[in-house]
This record gives C-alpha cells, sequence and structure tokens, in this order.
C-alpha cells in the first residue's frame, strides 16, 4: 500500500480527533461504496458509523499503529459481506422492485440503476473484488491485499463478474 | 493456475485497464482461437471502470456522520467509566463484607461450621433390613458321659452342699443327688442309653469311694 493511503499519522492528537478528522475526509465516500455495495441507504450509515466506532477502538487500544484508507475499506467490505451473508441466511426481505430505492430520486438514472441490478446478481467475493477495483479505485494488487487474495486471483473474480454483470444486464456480445 | 484461468486473469487485467503490453499480446494470441475471451474481453462494450464511473456521477449523496459518531464514543466512554465505577463499588463493597465478617469473627465460626460434619448427616440415607427367622428345632441329644466325669461332679456337688450347709445353717434345698444327675444317662454295651436314675447314682457313689478317701481335698472340676 501506498504512503499516500495512511491516515491519522498525526499522533500528537488523540483518537478522537484522529476518528473525527477521518470522518470528515471519508465518510461520503464510504457511505456511498457502503450503499452500492449493500443497496441499502440506512443500513450503509450504520455500517459507515460501525467502521469509524472500530477505528476509533483500535486507535485507542494502539495509538501509534498507522491507520490506513485500505484499513477502512477492508473493514467496511468484511462488516458488508458478513451483513449480506446474513441476509441470506434469513432470506430476502425487500422486494425486488424496490432495488433501487435505496438512491435518491435525483441520483435514479438508468445507468447508476442498471450498475446497481447488475451488481446484485454477483456473489459477495465478486462483487467485493469489483467494488474495491472499480468503486473505490484500488488496483487488483492493492485489492488484493485487502482481501487476502493475489493479484491475478481478483482480476479472474473481476473476469468472471463481468460475466455474469453481462447476462444480468442482456448485453450481447 | 491451470491453462485458461490464466487468460481469465488477463481478461481481468484488461477490464480494468492494467495489463501490460506482454499481457496483452498474449491474450489477442490466445483470443484469436477463444471466443468465449473475445467476448469477455469486450464485455460490456465500454470498460469496466468508464461503466462504474459513469454510473456513479449522478451520486450526490453526502451524509453527516461527524456527530452520530462523536455521540457514539462519548457513549461509549461514559460506558467505560460506569463498568469501571460499578466493578470497583461491587469490589469495595466484596471487600467491605469480607473484612467486617472475619473481624466480627462470622467468618470463622462459618468455616468450622462447614468444616465439621456430623455422622448422622448420612443416617436417614441408609437402610438397615432385618431378617426375622424362627428359631430352628433342635432335638437334645442324650448326654453320655463317662462315669469318671459323673463321679467328679457329684463329688463336687456334694462338696458345694456341704460348703453351703455350713454357710446357711441349713440343708442345701430341694436339689437332690438324684436331681443332679437327672438327665444323664448311661451307654449300655449294646449302644443304647439308659436313663435309671438310681442306677446313675450307685454307681457314681461306688466310684467316688473308690477313687477318692475322705482325707483327699475335692478336686476343682474341670473347665468345659
Amino acid at each position: 500500500m501506498e504512503n499516500v493511503y495512511v491516515l491519522g499519522i498525526d499522533r500528537a492528537l488523540d483518537a478522537e480527533a484522529r476518528v473525527e478528522r477521518l470522518v470528515h475526509e471519508h465518510e461520503a465516500k464510504l457511505a456511498r461504496y457502503l450503499r452500492r455495495f449493500i443497496n441499502d441507504r440506512e443500513v450503509a450509515l450504520d455500517l459507515t458509523q460501525d467502521v469509524f466506532f472500530a477505528a476509533f477502538r483500535m486507535l485507542r487500544a494502539d495509538p501509534n499503529r498507522p491507520l490506513t484508507a485500505g484499513w477502512l475499506y477492508k473493514t467496511a467490505t468484511n462488516h458488508a459481506i458478513s451483513l449480506l451473508r446474513r441476509q441470506k441466511r434469513r432470506g430476502p426481505t425487500v422486494p425486488l422492485e424496490d432495488a433501487g430505492s435505496a438512491f435518491r430520486l435525483d441520483e435514479r438514472c438508468a445507468e447508476s440503476l442498471d450498475l446497481q441490478k447488475a451488481l446484485g446478481a454477483l456473489p459477495h467475493e465478486q462483487l467485493a473484488c469489483v467494488m474495491l477495483t472499480t468503486y473505490a479505485g484500488y488496483s487488483s494488487a492493492e485489492a488484493g491485499l485487502i482481501l487476502g487474495l493475489s493479484a491475478d486471483a481478483v482480476r479472474q473474480r473481476v473476469c468472471r463478474a463481468m460475466r455474469s454483470m453481462r447476462t444480468a444486464l442482456g448485453v450481447t456480445a | 493456475m491451470r491453462g485458461h484461468d490464466r487468460y481469465e486473469a488477463l481478461v481481468g487485467a484488461l477490464l480494468l485497464d492494467e495489463a501490460t503490453a506482454g499481457e496483452r499480446a498474449e491474450f489477442a494470441a490466445h483470443a484469436e482461437g477463444c471466443a468465449r475471451c473475445r467476448a469477455d474481453a469486450t464485455s460490456l462494450g465500454v470498460p469496466l471502470r468508464d461503466f462504474v464511473e459513469a454510473a456513479s456521477e449522478h451520486e450526490t449523496w453526502r451524509p453527516s456522520l461527524a456527530g452520530d459518531v462523536r455521540a457514539r464514543i462519548a457513549e461509549s466512554r461514559q460506558k467505560r467509566v460506569r463498568f469501571a465505577v460499578g466493578t470497583l463499588g461491587y469490589a469495595v463493597a466484596a471487600s467491605l463484607v469480607i473484612n467486617v465478617a472475619f473481624v466480627t469473627g462470622f467468618a470463622g465460626r462459618a468455616i468450622d461450621a462447614l468444616r465439621v460434619v456430623p455422622d448422622f448427616r448420612y443416617a436417614t440415607t441408609q437402610s438397615i433390613t432385618l431378617e426375622h427367622r424362627p428359631p430352628a428345632a433342635v432335638e437334645p441329644a442324650p448326654a453320655m458321659v463317662t462315669i469318671d466325669r459323673v463321679a467328679r461332679r457329684v463329688t463336687h456337688v456334694r462338696e458345694e452342699r456341704s460348703q453351703q450347709k455350713i454357710k446357711t445353717g441349713e440343708t442345701a434345698g430341694s436339689r437332690s443327688t438324684s436331681d443332679v444327675i437327672e438327665g444323664l444317662a448311661i451307654l449300655n454295651d449294646d449302644g443304647s442309653a439308659t436313663r435309671d436314675v438310681a442306677q446313675i447314682a450307685r454307681r457314681c457313689a461306688s466310684a467316688v469311694d473308690a477313687v477318692f478317701t475322705p482325707e483327699e481335698p475335692c478336686p476343682s472340676p474341670e473347665p468345659r
């Protein structure tokens, strides 16, 4: 991971101040990432809050530990995958017609809803790879570090995810 | 990595726009003979990142979580303080109780009471079975003694009686010689036993006269 991603270096600040800074810098992007991941705005807000609170606890336990943006996205991805697995065990709670209701009216363009529909058809592991590489902007190597995979494994999953998305969107080759 | 998995990874690199020149050439050589990989490479018609960026351009949602996170941190701190104070309070209270118990001697008595286990504690749990058996009927066998033993016995009884007479100044009571030797039997030569008291008395008397002189002291009876 590059040094540019290292956050909260100012160790003179206490944990709460460092977390406030993290929140100020990453809250919108992280919340949108989680909303796209789990397709639920309110739950995405809760999960984002959980991620920042986890960062606070980590900094409180070890103030000298550097906190990276990769750590934030890794924690967010793990939280989201855990939530999706729980939802899968419980069964679907939101009708398919309501897919996209996580987005406000001014955000509901065709491309956005198509992307959400295609992402909803992906398995969790492929979804995490696609979200980290395309939405969060990490390279396949960085996404591999976050997910504990090799870069080739991430690329392979992205390829398979694209096949599924193409089928979901009805795109012909 | 197996054969086609390698080309899947190359397609992924192409979709993410990460493929090097060498990887592109390798994939192009493979894609000439593989329609599936050609279709994967073209995929959505546009690079994946462009597609996602186009979809995300309209996202204007900017939630404000600073206040919520701050409140949650404050709440967690209060919870920690409450937990610490509560634990400290319980520890102090427990320490006080233990100290008071030892100072007043209650703890020592309690320990002693716990240490002594009375024997009757488990008595109620033991069952005792009493077996009632009727006494077996045993027919008494006739006593067979030799004349010598009978004679000694008779002599001893006589001596006892004479001693009793000396002590009490009266007769030995209603017990006669015939009473003493009653129940004894004489074993005849043919093995049968007779119970003739007079005959026994005579034999005893003759035996005593033959064995003992009047000056000899009466021998003590043999232990049975």
